[in-house]
């Protein structure tokens, strides 16, 4: 399937937006697909989970040096989509992915695809953090250990102290790298487990509602880090805040009952939303 | 054309919170009109009473933007209103601005009342004719305006526009027919400028009627209208919606 065909990508102007204020119509998507810079190119996909159709034809960009923000109502299909983008619903047996996702323009649905290294260049992040039962060092070390990313000791300890580093953690924990991950607190083991990915080198990062189990202080650190992390990776976040897709996203999109409804500039989403389901959805009307 | 949200907010009392702004805004948009149509009377008329009594009530009038800006203020706080709803929010804010320098301008026109009136020697009835012309298209507009923001009526919004710009042209005729009378009698001078006075303020209101009406197409489009070509903004959005 062609799916720009089935896209209707708007002008930004604003009178070009306003023609298209009352929109209610699905299966198209309102809004321009494509990043600029694109480092992951979905195109018409759909996943099934047996004869269920939970995605349907979704056609996103997740481009470098961004933050694509997914939101929509729980059962929309926001966090099945995600998890294509590293195929983590290869481990769902009903599940099945059609369509074409390239990273960097190679294929990632193909079958001879290893899963492994495609998960260090598409890290994720869950919504509880998941440390191993290891020390702080060892959460991070495993990763580059397993993919011999570094070739000595001295090499691994940089590495960790870097990605600690990039992860906002290091002041916190370099005087306890022996002590266990699981003794930090909600939002420290989120930074570490962000530490983790970032360890592997990784050229997209996906957050799967990664905040949700944080108080706002801590949600703030991470959503700062965020923010700093964008300047080196493709960010794809899942949120059912629409106050942090607002603060964290340059793109938003807008998922409905798995169609994928309305992607645009997170500014024109949250001011003037094309479609009438994404207004209903992030004015609080949806019902 | 109404491009109200068909639908209530989750949280109903969210949509009682923007109900009762709206309602406070509209309600303060009656009482402007009243206070053009009592200040323009009492110059027609020659009665002080009007006058004073516009005067007297221009406080509420600021009081009235005083408690809107308040309910503003908390809905952004508690509510944090988005898309159309933060559209509508920004919109009455800028709207009670324009109310309230309308009410200003016809407390002007009340004083410029009391000062004819003040005077020795009653102005020629001929004279206020273009004040009473200027009146009732200032709060012709004015209603309209509010209706327009009642309903979130582009077509309405669109036709203050075309209002205005006859507006301008309607001041340009009266400024002439006002001089002619200094021509006739110069002794007339000090009449003629309190008139000229009134009658610039009628023109300020109807200017403020067309702001608030670029605020109901920024809340129904999204679109900021502001400082641009009102003949372009009513080509476009007329073409669009036909």
């Amino acid at each position: 399937m062609n799916a720009t065909a089935e896209t209707v990508v708007t002008s930004t102007g604003a009178m070009s937006s306003a023609a298209l204020s009352s929109r209610t119509d699905v299966g198209q998507t309102v809004g321009d697909i494509t990043a600029k810079n694109p480092r992951m190119v979905c195109r018409a996909v759909d996943v099934y989970y047996g004869e269920k159709r939970a995605i349907k034809s979704v056609s996103l960009d997740i481009g470098q040096n961004e933050v694509v923000a997914m939101i929509g109502p729980s059962g929309c299909g926001k966090s099945t989509f995600l998890r294509c983008l590293n195929r983590m619903n290869d481990t769902i047996p009903s599940a099945r992915v059609t369509g074409s996702i390239k990273l960097d323009g190679r294929e990632i649905l193909d079958k001879g695809i290893d899963v492994v290294p495609l998960r260090a260049q598409v890290g994720m992040v869950f919504q509880k953090p998941n440390p191993f039962p290891k020390s702080i060092y060892e959460n991070v070390a495993y990763g580059p250990r397993i993919h011999g990313i570094t070739n000595s000791k001295a090499e691994l300890d940089a590495l960790v102290e870097t990605s600690l580093t990039k992860a906002g953690l290091w002041k916190e924990v370099k005087d306890r790298l022996g002590e266990p991950g699981t003794g930090l607190s909600g939002g420290q083991q989120q930074r570490l487990c962000i530490a983790r990915t970032i360890a592997v080198s990784p050229e997209v990062i996906l957050m799967d509602e990664p905040c949700s189990a944080l108080d706002p202080i801590a949600t703030a650190v991470i959503e700062e880090l965020i923010d700093e992390l964008r300047e080196n990776y493709a960010i794809a976040i899942v949120t059912h805040s629409m106050q942090q897709a607002a603060r964290v996203s340059q793109r938003t999109a807008y998922f409905h009952l798995g169609d994928l409804i309305e992607v645009g500039e997170t500014d024109q989403i949250f001011t003037n939303p094309q479609h009438k389901l994404t207004e209903d959805y992030i004015t609080g009307r949806f019902g | 054309m109404s491009t109200e949200p068909t639908r209530g907010h989750t949280v109903k009392a969210y949509d009682s919170e923007l109900a009762q702004l709206r309602g406070l805004v509209l309600e303060m948009g009656e009482r402007v009109v009243e206070q053009v149509t009592d200040a323009v009377a009492a110059v027609i008329e020659g009665d002080p009473a009007p006058a004073h009594d516009v005067i007297e009530r221009e406080r509420k009038i600021d009081y009235f933007e005083l408690d809107v800006d308040e309910s503003i203020f908390n809905i952004i706080a508690r509510r944090q209103p988005a898309a159309v709803d933060l559209r509508l929010v920004l919109a009455l804010s800028k709207v009670v601005g324009n109310l309230e320098r309308a009410g200003d301008k016809a407390e002007d026109i009340a004083e410029c009342a009391l000062r004819i009136q003040s005077r020795e020697g009653c102005p020629d009835a001929a004279m206020f004719h273009y004040v009473s012309r200027l009146g009732k298209q200032a709060c012709c507009m004015m209603e309209r305006a509010m209706d327009a923001l009642a309903r979130t009526d582009v077509d309405q919004a669109l036709d203050v526009f075309a209002d205005d710009r006859s507006l301008a042209d309607e001041l340009t005729a009266a400024m002439r027919h006002l001089m002619s009378f200094v021509v006739e009698d110069p002794s007339r001078l000090s009449q003629v400028i309190d008139l000229l006075f009134a009658v610039k303020a009628l023109e300020r209101i109807g200017n403020h009627a067309g702001n608030i009406a670029e605020q109901v197409i920024f809340v129904a489009k999204g679109r900021d209208v502001r400082y641009q070509s009102r003949e372009n903004v009513i080509a476009a959005l007329r073409r669009r919606e036909a």
